[in-house]
C-alpha cells in the first residue's frame, strides 16, 4: 500500500472564529455535581432517567400482577392501579425516553460527533440538567403526598383529572403539572444548546450532510420538542389555574359528588387538542433519535455505508414536519367532524411513506453486508422487528373507521409499546453497548449482555404480541379487572397471566443489564479507543474516555462522511472522517 | 458551493471545503442564534394561546373581557421602553457609551413601570362585574398577560446584566452585542403585546381573530 504525504491546509480553510474557552472546574463539586462538561451532564441525565425509569418498570409489574391474578394482592386497589398506570406512562415517555435520548445521548454525542469542544453554552447546559432533576423530584414527591400521585391516565384528560374521586385529584395532579412545566423549562434550555451547537460549533469540514445520522435524528427531534412542548406547557398552566383559581379553561359546568361545581363554560376538548399537538410529535421526539442511532449501528456493524444517506436525512426531516399535522388521530372517538377524521387519517398514512423508506434503507444496508452479530447489532435487528410490527398495526389505528372499534383496547397498548416503547428501548440498549467502551474505557461482560438481549427480545415479544389478540377480542385498557363478561373466554385470563410472567422475567433481565453496566465500569477489561473500527469523530479522540474538551490541542478536520466502510482498494475496511483524502491509496490514485 | 440539497456526501474532499457550510468557520454570534430560536419557541407558545382563545370564543356562553383603559397607558410605556433600547443600540453603534447607559436605565425603569401597570390592571379587573375567574375570557386574560409579564421579568434579568456590564466594561463592541440582543427581545415582546392586546383585549375584533384561527 502506497502512502502519500498530504497537505491538510490545501483542503481546509482556517477558522474565522477562535475556539471556545472552556470552564475548568477546580472543586470536586464543580467537576462532578455542577459540572459544565457535556459528557458528565450526559451521564447525570442518563442516571437520573434510568433511576426514575426503574420506578416506572416496577409500576408496570404492579399493573401486570393485578391483571394476571385479580384481587390476589391486597396492596393493589383500584386507585393504586390507576396511579400505577398513569405514572408508568408519563415517566416512561417523558422522564425516561425523552430525557435519555436528548439529554443523555444528545449531550454525550453531539459535541463529540460534530467535532466541538463542548456545547456552546456549558453553564446553561448544567442548569438544564438540574432543572430536569427538580422536575423528577417533584414528580416523585407526588407518590408521598396526601391522596397520592394522579391516577388520571397519562393523558391527564379533564374534567376527570381534577374532579374528586379521581386518585390524586387533591395534590398529585398539581405536582404532575408543575413537574411537567419545570421539565419543559429545563428541556428548552438544553434544546437551544443542542440546536445552536449543531448549527454553529461543527468543526471545519463537517458540513451538515456529513453529520452522522445520529446527530440528524437528535437535531430534528430537538427542534420538534422545542416547538411541541409549548402546547403541553400551555395546557399544564391552564389546568393548574382551573384547579387553583377556579378558572374554566377546560372545566365545563358539571355536577360532582351530587353538587354543582363552580366551573362554567370550559372546553375539555381544547385540552385534548393541546395535549395531542404535543403528544404526537412526542412519539417522534423519541423515535427520531432512535432512527438516527440505529442507522449508525447498522452501518458500523454491517461494515457498509448506510443505504441512501440523503434519503434518510430528508425522511427524518419530513417525518418531523408531518408529525405536527396528525395529532387528532388520537381523538377519532371524541366526536369530531368526519371530514376532520378523513384529513387526519390521510396525513397519518402519508407519514408511513418516509417511515417505510427508512425501513427499506436499513434492510438494504444489511443486504450483502459483512454483518457482525455483536450486541449492538443484535439490538438493532430487534429494533427493526419491533418497529415493523408496531408500524403495521399503526396502519390499522391510523384509519378512523378501523381505529374506532379498537379505541381504548389493549390493541392500542400493544401497538404503541411495540413502536415507541420497546423499539426505542432496543436502540437505547444497543447504543449503550455500542458506546460503552468509549464512555467507560472498558468492555461490558459479553455473556451477561447476550443474556440481557435474548431475554429482553423474546420476552418483550411474549408480552406485547399476545396483547394484540386480547385487544381485538375487546379487552379494554386501564380497567382494574374484568369479570363476568360474556365476550371474553377463560383463555383470555390465561393469556394475561402468561404476559405477566414474561413481563416479570423481562424486568429481571434489566436488573442484570444494570448490574453489568455498573460492574463492568469498574472491573471490565480495558477497551481500545476505537474497538468497532468506526469512522465518526467520537472514536478518534486522543483519550478514552474523552477528556474535558474532547479532542487534543487542535480540533479535528473532516474530509469525508461517516460511512466510508469497505471502500474498494483501501487496506482497512473503514476510513475515519478526519483522514485526509491523499492518505488512502485509492483516492491517491484518483 | 455545496449545500444540503445538492451535496454528495459520499464524495470525499478533492479541493477546499466551502466555508459557509462548515460550522465553526462562520463567525455568527451564537447567543444571537439562540435568542432567535428561543423567540421562535415563544411564538408557538403565544400562538397556541391565541388559537385556544379564538376556539373558546365560538361557544354561545362567551363573555368578553371587560375593557380596561389602563392597558392603553401600559402599551405606551412598553413602546417607550422598546424605543429606549433601540436608541441605546443606535448610540452603541455610534460609540456614545454614556448615552447608551442612560438609555438602558430608562428602558429598565419603563419596563418596571409597565409590569406595575399590568398588576394594577389585574387589580381593576377583579373588581369589575364580569371580572370573576369563572369567566373563561378573564382566565385567558390573566394567563396571557401573566405569561407575557413573566417574559418581561425574565428579560429584566438580562437587561440588568447588560446595564452592569455597560458600567463596568469599556468595550463598546461587546456592549453593542448585548444591547442588540436586549433590543431584539424587547421589540419582540412589544410585538407580542400589541398582537394580544389588539386582538384579544380591545373588543370588536372577534371576527378578525376567528378568521385568523380558521374558525370562520
Amino acid at each position: 500500500m502506497e502512502h502519500i504525504a498530504h497537505d491538510e491546509t490545501s483542503f481546509v480553510r482556517p477558522a474565522e472564529v477562535g475556539e471556545m474557552e472552556l470552564y475548568h472546574a477546580k472543586t470536586w463539586l464543580g467537576k462532578y455535581v455542577f459540572s459544565q462538561d457535556a459528557k458528565t451532564i450526559a451521564i447525570q441525565y442518563a442516571a437520573t432517567a434510568i433511576a426514575i425509569g426503574m420506578v416506572a418498570l416496577v409500576l408496570s409489574w404492579v399493573m401486570r400482577l393485578q391483571l394476571a391474578w385479580p384481587n390476589t394482592f391486597t396492596f393493589i386497589d383500584p386507585a393504586y392501579y390507576l396511579q400505577a398506570v398513569t405514572m408508568h406512562g408519563m415517566i416512561m415517555v417523558v422522564y425516561l425516553l425523552t430525557a435519555l435520548f436528548l439529554g443523555g445521548f444528545g449531550n454525550y454525542l453531539i459535541p463529540l460527533m460534530v467535532g466541538a469542544r463542548d456545547m456552546v453554552f456549558p453553564w446553561l447546559n448544567m442548569i438544564s440538567f438540574w432543572v430536569y432533576f427538580t422536575a423528577v423530584v417533584l414528580l416523585a414527591a407526588s407518590f408521598f403526598v396526601g391522596g397520592g400521585s394522579t391516577g388520571a391516565g397519562w393523558t391527564l384528560y379533564p374534567p376527570q383529572a381534577i374532579l374528586p374521586g379521581t386518585p390524586g385529584s387533591e395534590t398529585g395532579i398539581l405536582l404532575m403539572l408543575a413537574s411537567l412545566a419545570v421539565f419543559i423549562i429545563g428541556f428548552t434550555m438544553g434544546g437551544l444548546n443542542y440546536v445552536v451547537t449543531i448549527l454553529q460549533a461543527r468543526t471545519r469540514g463537517m458540513t451538515l450532510m456529513r453529520m452522522p445520522l445520529t446527530v440528524w435524528g437528535i437535531f430534528v427531534a430537538t427542534v420538534l420538542a422545542l416547538f411541541a412542548f409549548p402546547a403541553l406547557f400551555v395546557s399544564a398552566i391552564m389546568m393548574s389555574l382551573d384547579v387553583l383559581l377556579g378558572t374554566s379553561f377546560f372545566m365545563p359546568a358539571i355536577m360532582t359528588m351530587g353538587n354543582e361545581a363552580d366551573h362554567v363554560g370550559g372546553n375539555p376538548l381544547l385540552f385534548q387538542h393541546l395535549f395531542w399537538f404535543f403528544g404526537h410529535p412526542e412519539v417522534y421526539i423519541v423515535a427520531l433519535p432512535a432512527f438516527g442511532i440505529v442507522s449508525d449501528l447498522i452501518s458500523i456493524h454491517a461494515r457498509k455505508n448506510i443505504f441512501g444517506y440523503r434519503m434518510m436525512v430528508w425522511a427524518i426531516i419530513i417525518i418531523g414536519a408531518l408529525s405536527f399535522v396528525v395529532w387528532a388521530h388520537h381523538m377519532y372517538v371524541s366526536g369530531m367532524n368526519p371530514y376532520f377524521g378523513f384529513f387526519f387519517a390521510t396525513t397519518t398514512l402519508i407519514i408511513a411513506v418516509p417511515t417505510a423508506l427508512k425501513v427499506y434503507n436499513w434492510v438494504l444496508t444489511l443486504w450483502q453486508g459483512n454483518i457482525h452479530l455483536t450486541i449492538p447489532m443484535l439490538f438493532s435487528i430487534a429494533f427493526l422487528l419491533f418497529f415493523i410490527n408496531g408500524g403495521m398495526t399503526g396502519l390499522f389505528l391510523g384509519n378512523a373507521s378501523v381505529s374506532m372499534p379498537l379505541s381504548d383496547t389493549l390493541f392500542v397498548v400493544a401497538h404503541f409499546h411495540m413502536v415507541m416503547a420497546v423499539a426505542p428501548v432496543m436502540v437505547v440498549c444497543g447504543a449503550i453497548y455500542h458506546w460503552y467502551p468509549k464512555i467507560t474505557g472498558r468492555w461490558y461482560h459479553e455473556g451477561m449482555a447476550r443474556f440481557h438481549f435474548w431475554v429482553t427480545f423474546v420476552g418483550s415479544y411474549l408480552v406485547f404480541l399476545p396483547m394484540h389478540y386480547l385487544g381485538i377480542m375487546g379487552v379494554p385498557r386501564r380497567y382494574f379487572e374484568i369479570t363476568g363478561t360474556s365476550f371474553l373466554p377463560d383463555s383470555a385470563q390465561t393469556v394475561n397471566a402468561s404476559i405477566t410472567i414474561a413481563a416479570l422475567v423481562v424486568g429481571f433481565a434489566q436488573l442484570v443489564f444494570l448490574y453489568n453496566l455498573i460492574f463492568s465500569a469498574m472491573k471490565g477489561q480495558k477497551a481500545p479507543g476505537n474497538p468497532w473500527n468506526a469512522t465518526s469523530l467520537e472514536w478518534q479522540t486522543e483519550h478514552t474516555p474523552p477528556q474535558h474538551g474532547n479532542f487534543g490541542k487542535e480540533l479535528p478536520c473532516v474530509y469525508r462522511w461517516a460511512y466510508d466502510f469497505s471502500v474498494p482498494g483501501v487496506e482497512d475496511d473503514f476510513i475515519p472522517q478526519n483522514v485526509p483524502p491523499r492518505s488512502t491509496t485509492s483516492e491517491a490514485a484518483s | 458551493m455545496s449545500n444540503i440539497f445538492t451535496e454528495q456526501p459520499w464524495i470525499a474532499d478533492t479541493g477546499p471545503i466551502a466555508p459557509a457550510l462548515s460550522g465553526v468557520q462562520i463567525s455568527v454570534n451564537a447567543r444571537r442564534s439562540a435568542l432567535k430560536m428561543l423567540l421562535s419557541v415563544v411564538s408557538v407558545f403565544f400562538l397556541l394561546m391565541i388559537v385556544a382563545y379564538g376556539g373558546r370564543m365560538l361557544y354561545q356562553d362567551w363573555r368578553p373581557t371587560p375593557q380596561i383603559n389602563l392597558l392603553w397607558g401600559n402599551t405606551g410605556v412598553l413602546l417607550l421602553s422598546s424605543l429606549c433600547l433601540q436608541a441605546a443600540l443606535l448610540w452603541a453603534r455610534a460609540g456614545k457609551a454614556d448615552w447608551v447607559r442612560g438609555a438602558l436605565i430608562g428602558a429598565g425603569i419603563l419596563t418596571v413601570l409597565f409590569l406595575a401597570g399590568q398588576l394594577a390592571a389585574w387589580q381593576q379587573l377583579t373588581t369589575m362585574v364580569l371580572g370573576d375567574f369563572s369567566n373563561p375570557s378573564v382566565g385567558f386574560f390573566l394567563m396571557i398577560t401573566g405569561i407575557h409579564g413573566l417574559h418581561m421579568a425574565g428579560g429584566m434579568v438580562a437587561l440588568m446584566r447588560t446595564i452592569k456590564r455597560a458600567f463596568t466594561q469599556t468595550d463598546i463592541q461587546s456592549m453593542e452585542h448585548n444591547v442588540s440582543n436586549c433590543a431584539l427581545y424587547w421589540h419582540y415582546l412589544l410585538g407580542v403585546w400589541l398582537l394580544v392586546f389588539g386582538l384579544l383585549f380591545t373588543g370588536n375584533n372577534f371576527e378578525v381573530l376567528l378568521k385568523i384561527c380558521g374558525f370562520i
